[in-house]
């Protein structure tokens, strides 16, 4: 009985011996600094992209795809030319001079130079006003205008007493033009002579007939932005290899226009670099189809090229605004006259097709993007920004990303360089076969380290980020492409970050 | 931050290694009526007793498997403590279980009849167990792009719950047949509460190592009934409750859910010295009939890439960010709903073992305990010495190996003093001591009415 009790006693000593409390392991003030140093990977943002994203079109007219081919289409406003900008009647007088009745040679009243060649003008409006002064009696005159017929072929006639004024309608009356002037003759029952001034005022016409010469005539001088891209730092080069600029027109003026583009030119804003539109010698241009002899409209187009013009270097850089005063010249028929109409007119548009097939070096692309990095930095101990592109297009493409601070400007480090979060990403161009089409895209993941702790302690005060994209086409450039419809571009960023969260301060 | 910190690992530590109540301590330490619920044919050493709401105790278990204190909080030789979480994490399990177990009763009487001892109670029991992968604690401290998971999928499959709530009224009968055996048996009506578990469970999350788009794929079955039920229901119905019926709404889901279930036990007595008993407790079931339903969702794959340049560019007002892709994630997991009633057996307990009279009140003791649950088998075993002194107090202490643990030293006593008996009771009086190494927490505590105590008895 002693022996088990002391067995029992012992035993429970031991236990309670070996279960005392070591009070050190409770001493929280002991702890050593600890930290938490978690790997997240997450992912940002996403992109895909394809050929209506990337050029940016507003206008789904500006992109056009014929099968898989992608062309560009810019198109300017639509100018007309209109016909009563260019005939315009003047009025026309004659002093107050004696003159003789009942003579037998017709007087004449010439017409403006202009009208040489017209046959004939049927007049919609106007007047004609006889002002006569007696010398000696006032006789009965009758004033005949050989050229001046109405509706049915009868000459005009005007009856005056003399010393008196007579004013006659020209409305439904024609003028035809003898060797460039009026004639008109006075009887009376008896010879003389008397003091008269004649004037056509308010002279319109419905048509006029006849070989035309006005000269050069200009439509008002307009211009339209040309542009791949939406943002654009005008740097480096693009090159279309085969461009249109086509001049689409509905003329229902009665004579052909022959067009010209001695005032057609492309500018860079940035670079101010001017290029005029140069037509070759020895190439031969349309002219504008003149409309129907009874003011019906023919539609024509003109289309410049390569070769043609001078047109790939015309729009080799882009942005570009294109400025044009358009001019043409008359083109009479030879065989017969021409006959326009009053409310005749020449519409024209202008468009400008770039086919998505050439070179492009070193062609930066400007864009903003908005940053909002709120989180605590200093809880972060690494930060890595990981791209992955998955290229389906032809270009080379290396990414930079500059900060940008809330009123959009550059942020700086203290040694006055831009602060960059990502420097120059690097995008491998989708391989291409010998007709510059893609036949493999070209996938590249890459980690880029944030480990300038400056950059990283400003990235909360960062709001935008400038992203420049520089693109070239494959073989440095020198390789000619072609965009297709189904091209993407897929782009994924994310972040990883390794936590440096304090579990423990000592106290 | 740091006693913070140290107290939740402290208490989550306890909680790790360990499996659900075993009372083995409790099983030696007749005095209290309780250990009659272990073995019904075990009579108590009492002619009555009367079990109080309230101060007739409750029972507490918490275990769980995983890494202590001491993994997680290192004592160097200075004095000054590291933390290692990285080290203790290491040391778990992939399925680590969380069990919280708790017991009370409402009332409870017996009292002795000839040769035999009636008995009636009624008691209400909780069991909660929460399965937590290896891998999700690894994932939270590492993080998706360490190098464990990142191109990979962290699978977190087995991630679950099962918890139940009932009320069990008991009667009670056992008698001496003869001068060697004593059989008893319990019947059990069981009123459910409460029932949620998981049932399938298969969730992982992949973070791609080329662009980091994150995936989560999974498919998850959860059977749930009774208030868990209605509580289910509204959360992935996104129903809400309604409040102004809340009170009704909780009566009918508490009740309708009926089962049963049965005691037996055995003793053996080779001579005055030596004897062996067995019991299997709660052999029964319940049927889950009230806001029973079984929600299998259907297999959902989910990425989340980033925000969608065209969105920002476009100025979208709501772009997606990770909290909103969450949202639609959640939003989009659609549910095959079963609303039948199912049958749920309850943890079957096996008790056998052997008893040595080595001395008029000195026992000795061995048994195993055995349990039964979801097609789990746990086992577990004990030797136990057994001290009684006079009729006043009984002691016993006992050395057991369970679970991941072979250092388990259970202790208990009764004292008396009249019909008032404390009791207490642990399976394990280390994890009071040396909680930086123990692996489950166990505790019985309370105070009994008993009357005509006779500690003599066999």
């Amino acid at each position: 009985m002693k022996t088990l009790k002391s067995t029992l006693t012992l035993t429970l000593l031991i236990v309670l011996t070996n279960a005392c409390i070591n009070k050190d392991h409770f001493d929280f003030k002991n702890i050593n600094d600890t930290s938490w140093n978690p790997k997240f990977a997450i992912p940002l943002l996403k992109a895909n992209v394809g050929v209506y994203n990337l050029f940016g079109a507003t206008d789904s007219n500006a992109v056009s795809f014929n099968g898989k081919d992608v062309s560009l289409i810019y198109q300017s406003k639509a100018v007309s030319l209109q016909m009563d900008d260019i005939i315009n009647l003047q009025d026309i007088s004659t002093p107050d001079v004696q003159v003789g009745y009942s003579t037998p040679n017709p007087i004449r009243i010439p017409l403006d130079s202009s009208l040489n060649k017209i046959e004939s003008i049927h007049l919609s409006t106007g007047k004609m006003t006889i002002n006569t002064r007696i010398q000696g009696t006032a006789d009965q005159l009758t004033f005949t205008f050989l050229d001046i017929k109405d509706d049915n072929n009868r000459e005009l006639e005007i009856q005056i007493t003399e010393g008196q004024s007579e004013t006659a309608s020209l409305l439904n009356h024609s003028i035809i033009p003898d060797n460039g002037s009026v004639r008109f003759s006075i009887t009376s029952l008896s010879a003389g002579t008397c003091n008269a001034q004649i004037s056509m005022t308010g002279l319109d016409f419905k048509s006029v007939t006849g070989d035309f010469n006005f000269g050069e005539i200009r439509l008002p001088k307009d211009s339209f932005e040309l542009y791949l891209f939406q943002n654009i730092a005008a740097k480096g080069n693009i090159s279309i290899n085969n461009p249109i600029l086509s001049i689409k027109a509905k003329n229902s003026i009665g004579i052909a226009l022959e067009p010209l583009f001695d005032r057609v030119e492309s500018r860079n804003p940035a670079s101010d670099d001017v290029t005029p539109l140069i037509i070759k010698a020895s190439s031969t241009i349309n002219d504008i189809k003149a409309g129907t002899q009874t003011g019906n409209i023919v539609e024509s187009e003109i289309r410049l090229d390569n070769s043609n013009s001078n047109l790939r270097d015309f729009v080799s850089l882009s942005p570009k605004f294109l400025t044009y005063e358009l001019g043409f010249n008359i083109k009479n028929n030879s065989s017969k006259p021409s006959t326009i109409f009053k409310n005749s007119s020449c519409e024209l548009e202008m468009d400008i097709e770039l086919p998505l097939e050439g070179r492009v070096s070193a062609f930066e692309v400007l864009d903003t993007i908005d940053m909002q990095v709120t989180s605590d930095l200093t809880l972060i101990k690494e930060f890595l920004i990981k791209t992955y592109t998955n290229n389906g297009f032809p270009l080379d493409t290396k990414i930079t990303i500059l900060l940008m601070d809330e009123n959009r400007q550059l942020m700086r480090k203290e040694d006055g360089s831009v602060m960059i979060l990502l420097d120059k990403v690097f995008t491998a161009a989708a391989q291409v076969d010998g007709d510059g089409i893609v036949i493999q895209s070209t996938i590249v993941s890459s980690d880029n380290p944030l480990l300038d702790e400056e950059i990283l302690a400003s990235l909360p005060l960062a709001k935008y980020g400038q992203m420049r994209a520089s693109m070239t086409t494959t073989n440095d450039g020198n390789d000619v492409v072609k965009i297709q419809s189904d091209y993407n571009l897929e782009v994924r960023v994310g972040v990883k970050v390794t936590g440096n969260i304090n579990l423990t301060e000592k106290e | 931050m740091r006693k913070l910190a140290s107290v939740l690992i402290l208490v989550l530590s306890l909680f790790l290694n360990g499996t659900a109540q075993q009372d083995l301590t409790l099983y030696e330490l007749r005095a209290a009526p309780q250990s009659h619920s272990l073995n019904p044919s075990k009579l108590p050493l009492c002619t009555g007793y009367l079990l109080l709401p309230g101060i007739s105790g409750a029972y507490t278990s918490i275990n769980s498997e995983g890494f202590t204190y001491a993994d997680a909080f290192q004592l160097n030789s200075d004095k000054t403590i590291d933390i290692k979480l990285n080290d203790a994490i290491e040391k778990m399990k992939d399925l680590n279980n969380i069990s919280f177990d708790f017991k009370a009763p409402i009332f409870g009487v017996g009292f002795r009849m000839g040769a035999g001892f009636a008995s009636f109670g009624i008691e209400t029991k909780g069991s909660s167990r929460f399965t937590i992968p290896k891998t999700l604690a690894e994932f939270i401290w590492l993080g998706n792009a360490d190098e464990k998971f990142l191109g990979k999928r962290a699978n977190f499959d087995g991630l679950g719950i099962d918890l139940m709530q009932y009320t069990a009224i008991a009667f009670g009968y056992a008698r001496d047949f003869n001068e060697k055996w004593t059989f008893g048996i319990k019947a059990k009506y069981l009123s459910g509460q409460a029932f949620l578990r998981t049932t399938k469970s298969s969730i992982g999350i992949s973070t791609n190592s080329e662009n980091y788009a994150i995936t989560l794929d999974g498919q998850l079955q959860i059977q749930s009934a009774g208030v868990a039920g209605l509580v289910i229901d509204s959360l992935l119905n996104f129903n809400g409750f309604n409040f102004s019926d809340i009170g009704n709404q909780l009566t009918n889901a508490g009740s309708g859910n009926h089962g049963g279930a049965i005691d037996l036990g055995a003793t053996y007595r080779i001579n005055e010295k030596i004897s062996f008993n067995a019991s299997v407790i709660d052999l029964g079931f319940i049927n889950w009939a009230a806001s029973a339903v079984t929600k299998t969702s259907k297999p959902t794959s989910y990425t989340y890439d980033g925000i969608a340049i065209t969105d920002i560019a476009s100025g979208k007002d709501e772009t997606e960010s990770i909290i909103g892709s969450l949202d639609t994630l959640f939003k989009s997991i659609e549910f095959d709903e079963k609303q039948e009633s199912f049958t749920t057996t309850l943890p079957i307990k096996i008790y056998a073992g052997g008893n040595y009279r080595i001395l008029p009140k000195t026992d000795l003791s061995i048994i195993t305990y055995n349990e039964l649950y979801n097609g789990r088998f746990k086992t577990s075993l004990r030797f136990g010495v057994t001290q009684r002194v006079r009729n006043f107090l009984m002691a016993t202490l006992n050395y057991s190996v369970y679970g991941n643990s072979a250092a388990n030293i259970g202790a208990g006593f009764t004292i008396n003093a009249g019909p008032v008996q404390l009791y207490t009771v642990t399976d394990n009086v280390i994890a009071f001591m040396l909680p930086k190494k123990s692996k489950n927490f166990h505790l019985r505590i309370g105070i009994n009415l008993t009357f005509g105590n006779n500690f003599s008895q066999n």
